[in-house]
């Protein structure tokens, strides 16, 4: 099978193997530049030969833009790339090419964008950093933790907007909780009656309420945790299987678990008191109803 | 006029009982409610003493104060005016916490309708007041299990008050009354939602309690409970008739 794709956009490489994102063209057109030896060999991701139809061993067709001039390329290799998450979405097509093959392609002659570096003790990742920027001219060196941060603003505003939505949700499950505890108050009401009839202590019953109140709070974190859990699952199972990839799009972490927990407990001990103060200050024989 | 009206007359007029045997007692006692629709006169000066060892029965038509003046005999309201006693303490100079302690020791409630702790078992409900007066759990465990036992409940002891029919959960109710031994048993219309066996049964029960010692009031419509009452109080606008 032949291919041909004309190149929407390049990507540069590490080692010897480039990434390009290209639009592909399929066909039987012959190529406008003949190689001189074998076809320059190039790696296809899964999605790009499924969509395209393709499979190692076919030819391909690319060109930087759609008036070409155009590349037959032998596809060595389909793989499975390792998706970053910002890539999941987009539909374009993948092609990697050998650096000089990705050059000629681009007539861009012996130029590249970035390098990337793996270092053999990535510990000393910052003083490498320090020594390229001292003495290389041209370029600028950044850790990978750096062009992390640098590329990550826009998960910094989906974070926080998620953070605004975790707020509102508490406060709405306060007041679900503050609810609850006012609907079991009602219900306390009489027993709380009886309770102090017989002479039992303010302090035991406010210790009964609050317990009470404790108790639906643990709980409800629990069921939310339960809840929190599956979602999360769903989520991942969902969209792993929608974008075809292996990241994880919701994570429940244990710190997260510890602040649920910690919060609910806190709101159920506030609307235990709460309640447990409004019920102390009826009269007994109000609460039984005489 | 029966002999216990005239017993209950004989106090109303002064004649007083043995000092040493009065457990609770009215002087004059009067309450008034102060309701957005006007002023309510449920008590209008009723003296009474109430001493160990006997049953009384208070009865009379609906709204006459009788569950007033229980609930003032028992610490549980404070009077507008006179002066009620309990275990020789005036209920008005008690602060809150005080008469609390005092219901809890040497007062025992029984209601209408049982008001059974209903995540308790009938165990649990006995042992209630015990645990509150500090006493050890394996006291209370085996004093909550002959007090069901006496009541004829030994063999319901772990079941929940949902678990147990009306007159069984007003035996329970008796049997959490006489848990810290009190001094004073005040019954509420005990029988009101029992049938007439369950109710005869429960009137036996206070009898045999008063018999013991323990001085037990109840507030009845109940014929044949306060035909075996030591003493019968007859009330009437707020007053003894």
């Amino acid at each position: 099978m032949r291919a041909r794709a004309g190149l929407a956009l390049a990507a540069l490489l590490a080692a010897a193997i480039a990434g390009a994102v290209a639009a592909a063209r399929t066909g039987a057109a012959p190529p406008r530049v003949a190689p001189a030896g074998p076809l320059p060999e190039v790696f296809l991701s899964d999605r790009t030969a499924a969509r395209l139809g393709i499979r190692e061993g076919d030819t391909l067709e690319l060109a930087a833009s759609p008036a070409g001039p155009w590349h037959l390329v032998r596809i060595a290799r389909v793989y499975r790339p390792v998706l970053y998450p910002t890539d999941v979405a987009l539909r374009g097509l993948d092609v990697r090419l050998h650096l000089p093959d990705l050059q000629a392609l681009l007539r861009e002659g012996d130029q590249v964008d970035s390098i990337v570096v793996r270092l053999r003790d990535p510990a000393r990742a910052d003083e490498m950093v320090a020594r390229l920027n001292a003495v290389a001219l041209g370029f600028r060196a950044y850790t990978s933790a750096d062009l992390a941060r640098r590329n990550s603003s826009t998960f910094e505003v989906i974070s926080r907007f998620h953070r605004a939505i975790s707020v509102v949700a508490i406060l709405a499950s306060s007041v679900f909780l503050a609810a609850i505890m006012t609907l079991r108050g009602e219900e306390l009401r009489r027993q709380v009656g009886v309770m102090r009839l017989i002479g039992i202590s303010r302090r035991s019953v406010a210790a009964a309420v609050l317990l009470i109140a404790t108790g639906v709070a643990l709980l409800g974190s629990a069921v939310g945790i339960g809840l929190g859990y599956a979602l999360s699952a769903a989520i991942n199972v969902y969209y792993r299987r929608a974008f075809d990839t292996t990241i994880l799009f919701s994570q429940v972490t244990p710190a997260l678990l510890g602040l649920v927990a910690a919060l609910s407990v806190a709101l159920g001990i506030a609307a235990g008191a709460a309640t447990a103060w409004r019920l102390l200050h009826r009269p007994p024989l109000d609460q039984i109803g005489r | 006029m029966d002999d216990a009206q005239a017993v209950a007359q004989a106090q109303h007029a002064g004649g007083a009982p043995a000092p040493d045997r009065v457990v609770a007692s009215a002087d004059a006692v009067v309450k008034v409610y102060r309701m957005p629709g006007g002023t309510v006169h449920a008590l209008r000066g009723i003296t009474l003493a109430v001493e160990r060892g006997t049953l009384l029965s208070i009865v009379g038509p609906s709204g006459c104060g009788k569950s007033t003046l229980l609930h003032l005999l028992g610490g549980v309201d404070l009077p507008t005016a006179g002066t009620v006693t309990l275990l020789g303490q005036p209920t008005a100079s008690l602060s809150d916490a005080a008469l609390a302690r005092l219901r809890l020791r040497h007062v025992g409630f029984v209601f209408q309708r049982f008001f059974l702790l209903p995540m308790l078992t009938a165990e649990e409900n006995v042992a209630l007041p015990m645990m509150e007066a500090g006493v050890a759990q394996p006291d209370r465990r085996r004093r909550a299990r002959a007090l069901l036992e006496r009541v004829g409940l030994a063999h319901r002891s772990q079941h929940r008050p949902g678990q147990l029919s009306g007159g069984e959960m007003q035996r329970v109710a008796i049997a959490r009354a006489l848990a810290n031994r009190p001094a004073l048993l005040l019954a509420d219309e005990p029988t009101g939602e029992l049938d007439a066996a369950a109710g005869w049964e429960i009137a036996r029960l206070l009898r045999e309690i008063s018999r013991d010692g323990c001085a037990v009031v109840v507030v009845t419509h109940n014929t044949e409970l306060a035909a075996i009452a030591d003493r019968q109080v007859r009330m009437r606008d707020g007053t003894i008739a």
